[in-house]
């Protein structure tokens, strides 16, 4: 090859070089796997030249596999956000829900508790000549209402679970929001932005995830043979446990 | 006596109000979180007790704050709370905790640490 032809080459590679540029702009604007005007015109045009007259079943290949995957893409996106992103949202207004119901229910027995306990004492004022044993039936009874108050405490351990279940769910929510602004990004779009870290952090002040209702007995020896333990230290020494000396 | 309950949670407030009630303690000011406690209290106040997650302003935060108040530098307070790892128990002794108690609780257990504070604090004063 001398040195015209092999400018007439580098001529005819840089015009489809840039056909092919302004190809992969359009490709990825169109929707579909058919080829467009211009891709059929590129075609032509390199059909008449000879060292790329080849090309341009290569060229007709790479288009529909190119389009094939924008069109994956763009399904996965769109499935991301229909089977994940929503029903995620979904669940933890879900969350939200249960936690309020069982609030307001526990609310409610704790007035229906309340009224009874005035009733037993009404009662007991009413009957207080009556015999002993009377009396300690409604000590009995009031003691029974007591145990019933203590065992509301649920709702407040369980909405503490289900915030925290919550929090996860958004933490889910945001990176998979995150890996379908991806594919926004990929396809030449404009990410959306996602929900913001502040709100979350927020929440964390507010509940532990880790609350559970079971081994309180077991778990309220470990803290106090911890709590005793600590106190001693910083009786003993001031500031020791800020520097990690009990630990 | 006159007691302070600080908890977020409705529930909770009432439960330990309802548990304070039953073993004597009639007079009790309630608060939703450490800012609204700051707030309401009073030095006429006997014992606080308080959870350690709230929104706005937390236990533990409340509880330094009330500690720098010299009214209530010695005023019992008592950690109700959910958390039990030894750092948080640290970090509550350490902010002025007098007491620790474990959700869920049962009113014994509130009695007696109830008790064993406030001698220890009518013992120091």
């Amino acid at each position: 090859m001398d040195s015209r032809q092999l400018n007439s080459f580098a001529g005819e590679l840089e015009t489809t070089l840039d056909l092919l540029g302004a190809l992969v702009a359009e490709v990825q604007q169109s929707p579909t796997q058919q080829p467009s005007g211009r891709v059929q015109e590129l075609c032509t045009t390199l059909s008449y030249r000879p060292n790329l007259a080849g090309f341009s079943k290569v060229l007709l290949r790479a288009h529909a596999e190119i389009a094939e995957a924008l069109g994956g893409i763009r399904l996965t996106r769109e499935t991301i956000k229909a089977h994940a992103v929503q029903p995620i949202h979904d669940t933890h207004d879900k969350l939200k829900e249960v936690t309020s119901a069982t609030e307001s229910a526990a609310i409610e027995m704790l007035n229906g508790l309340d009224r009874t306990l005035a009733t037993i004492d009404e009662l007991q004022k009413a009957t207080a000549s009556t015999s002993h044993s009377v009396a300690e039936g409604f000590d009995a009874l009031r003691a029974e209402v007591n145990q019933l108050y203590n065992c509301l405490q649920f709702q407040d351990i369980t909405a503490q679970q289900m915030r925290g279940a919550g929090q996860l769910l958004n933490d889910v929510e945001a990176r998979i929001e995150g890996v379908a602004a991806l594919f926004d990004q990929a396809m030449g779009g404009a990410a959306e932005p996602g929900p913001g870290p502040n709100q979350s952090s927020r929440e964390v002040l507010s509940f532990n995830p880790d609350a559970t209702m079971r081994d309180a007995g077991a778990r309220q020896a470990q803290i106090d043979a911890a709590f005793q333990v600590a106190r001693q230290s910083d009786s003993e020494t001031p500031g020791c446990l800020r520097n990690g000396m009990v630990r | 006596m006159k007691c302070m309950v600080v908890d977020d949670s409705a529930t909770m407030r009432r439960i330990v109000v309802n548990a304070l009630k039953s073993i004597g303690y009639e007079e009790c000011v309630e608060a939703e979180n450490g800012a609204e406690a700051l707030e309401k209290c009073d030095p006429s106040i006997d014992l606080v007790i308080t959870d350690w997650n709230m929104p706005v302003m937390g236990g533990l935060e409340f509880v330094k704050n009330l500690r720098a108040n010299p009214p209530y530098a010695k005023t019992p307070i008592l950690m109700v709370t959910t958390r039990s790892v030894k750092e948080d128990i640290l970090q509550a002794v350490e902010a002025g905790v007098s007491s620790y108690i474990l959700k869920p609780f049962t009113p014994e257990v509130l009695k007696e640490k109830i008790d064993q504070i406030l001698s220890l604090a009518s013992g120091s004063a």
